[in-house]
């Protein structure tokens, strides 16, 4: 006797379809992305030519533009941030996983998660409305007036306090990816075997040896991930760094200059960009955002496929 | 049967000098679920001592309470006395210190991240800092004694995740006896292991109990009576027998023991 085909058999073909079809739009949507904003900042970028990397002038009215200071103050904002955050949300999660008593570990883990789930345009009110003018008075003075004359010091902190600068610009991106770094750093501590831990304090290692020696090599690759991500999220982040950096165009000259992000740019610029040129220029900082963005992408999966094959 | 001939347990008592490690009226709990009941077991110096039972006795539990592994997890706690050489190891402080003397090999292979010489190294850096001839020889010493040494002395350098599972197991072994300790607690070591390298693991174990004094949680009968001097039968966290192995597979003096041992229950 011959079994009689699954009822539910003349669907799969169907619905092997439609996934196909769905993996399909994306990769269509992707490469849209990329297409259309290669045409819409190809005037600028043709133009200009190399020189809209390297040049720091960005001027709609002469409709010169030069990408570099948003640029340089891309990479800057992001990677303070990065190195803010990234000591912090390892103390955070590391506390979660290995000292934290269990009643307290589930609450702060959610408070952590909601955090990460603050709207960007709030942390950027924060911080104009709040950081900012705290931070003007209270660190950015005091600093400016001490630093010796013709020292480094003076050079770094150098800039107009209003507290709208380079450096709180990343002080707030670290406070934003900073929740989600130490929730996905938790989760990555989480997927080392208890075994192995175990085995590590059952020769007789302290807390720290543990976390330094076994836990951290252990989740290498993937924590090279998250770094990787959190400065995804810090490079593309727009809202909040707008509200902040100060919008000033051409290389930031200190820790304490403002600057612009080529986020901020667009976002500041989009609305009264009437020339065909001005368009185009924003186009093509949105396509240079792109290709960072993606590079980064690309590294932190190359390193976590590294991990998966070690 | 009668009570005569068949009491309800039968632990025998060895005398002081030849204990290196006992367990006295030793209670466990997991929150408020008690799974360990008065407990009492000596463990002889310098033998093989096995702890048998069905799965969910407290036999692991009380191998795990010989180190303080427990402490690692909030809500568990020892109740009683664990006599270290006459020193009561769970009011101890320095836990890492505990560790060190009574080293522990898990019933999954868990080599670190790191390569097979560091591996062995690892534990020892921790105490004391050592020349790299000195470290050589400590390595080497531990990887001999493991049963590893052939196998592994032309790729030191090499990762040892990239080991065999039996191979790893034996890495554990030399990396918990590289520190030293007095006492080697082994968590079913053989569960995951091939016929061959069980074979081997076990040959280790019998040339390890001149250095040091092993306890062995083992699922396995023939490999308890195969290697251990003494043996412990465990049941729904009783301590039910207790007393040389010839005597406990042969001439076992508890009903319960008799059975599981015959392979009736369990």
């Amino acid at each position: 006797m011959t079994r009689p085909a699954s009822k539910g058999a003349w669907f799969d073909p169907i619905f092997e379809g439609l996934c196909f079809g769905a993996a399909t739009l994306l990769l269509v949507a992707l490469a849209g992305v990329v297409v259309s904003l290669t045409i819409g900042g190809w005037p600028a970028l043709s133009h200009f030519g190399l020189s809209f990397f390297t040049s720091t002038t960005w001027n709609p009215v002469t409709e010169v533009y030069g990408a570099a200071g948003p640029i340089v103050g891309t990479l800057v904002t992001s990677a303070l941030a990065l190195l803010i955050a990234l000591p912090v949300a390892l103390g955070v999660s590391i506390f979660l996983v290995e000292f934290c008593p269990k009643q307290l570990s589930r609450p702060i883990a959610v408070a952590v998660e909601l955090l990460a789930g603050i709207p960007s345009i709030v942390y950027g009110m924060w911080g104009l409305f709040v950081l900012a003018p705290f931070f003007a008075e209270h660190i950015q003075l005091p600093l400016m007036m001490n630093a010796p004359a013709g020292s480094i010091w003076e050079t770094l902190f150098y800039g107009v306090p209003n507290g709208a600068n380079i450096f709180t610009a990343s002080l707030i991106l670290a406070i934003m990816i900073l929740p989600y770094m130490a929730a996905v750093f938790r989760e990555l501590f989480l997927t080392v075997p208890p075994q192995v831990r175990e085995s590590a304090y059952g020769i007789g290692c302290t807390p720290l040896e543990v976390i330094t020696s076994v836990v951290l090599p252990y989740v290498r690759g993937g924590a090279i991930g998250v770094v990787m991500l959190g400065l995804g999220r810090a490079l593309g982040e727009t809202m909040a760094v707008t509200f902040i950096i100060g919008n000033a165009h051409g290389l930031p000259k200190s820790l304490f200059d403002s600057g612009s992000t080529l986020a901020s740019t667009i976002a500041n610029e989009f609305t009264e960009a009437t020339g065909e040129m001005h368009t185009a220029a924003l186009t093509a900082l949105g396509l240079v955002l792109f290709v960072i963005t993606f590079g980064v992408l690309a590294i932190a999966r190359l390193l976590l496929l590294r991990q998966r094959y070690d | 049967m009668n009570a005569m001939t068949a009491p309800e347990s039968f632990v025998a008592d060895l005398a002081d000098s030849q204990v290196t490690l006992r367990a006295r009226n030793l209670d466990f709990f997991y929150g408020k679920h008690q799974t360990l009941h008065s407990v009492n077991l000596p463990v002889a110096r310098n033998a093989v001592t096995a702890l048998i039972g069905p799965s969910g006795c407290g036999k692991s539990t009380l191998l795990r309470t010989f180190n303080r592994m427990y402490d690692l997890y909030a809500g568990q706690k020892a109740v009683g006395e664990v006599l270290l050489d006459g020193e009561n190891l769970l009011t101890m402080k320095d836990v890492a210190k505990l560790r060190s003397r009574v080293g522990m090999v898990f019933q999954k292979p868990t080599p670190f991240p790191m390569s097979i010489y560091d591996n062995v190294a690892f534990g020892v850096r921790l105490y004391e800092s050592k020349s790299k001839s000195e470290m050589d020889g400590i390595v080497e010493g531990a990887l001999r004694k493991a049963a590893l040494w052939e196998e592994v002395k032309d790729k030191l350098k090499a990762s040892g995740l990239s080991l065999s599972g039996g191979q790893q197991q034996r890495l554990c072994v030399a990396r918990g006896i590289a520190v030293e300790p007095e006492i080697l607690l082994l968590d079913e070591p053989a569960s995951a292991l091939d016929p061959i390298s069980t074979a081997k693991l076990e040959e280790t174990i019998g040339e390890l109990k001149s250095d040091y004094t092993i306890v062995i949680v083992t699922h396995n009968l023939s490999q308890a009576a195969r290697i251990s001097d003494y043996t412990g039968f465990m049941y729904l966290g009783k301590m039910i027998e207790f007393g040389p192995t010839d005597e406990i597979f042969m001439r076992p003096k508890v009903g319960r023991t008799q059975d599981y041992v015959c392979g009736r229950f369990g």
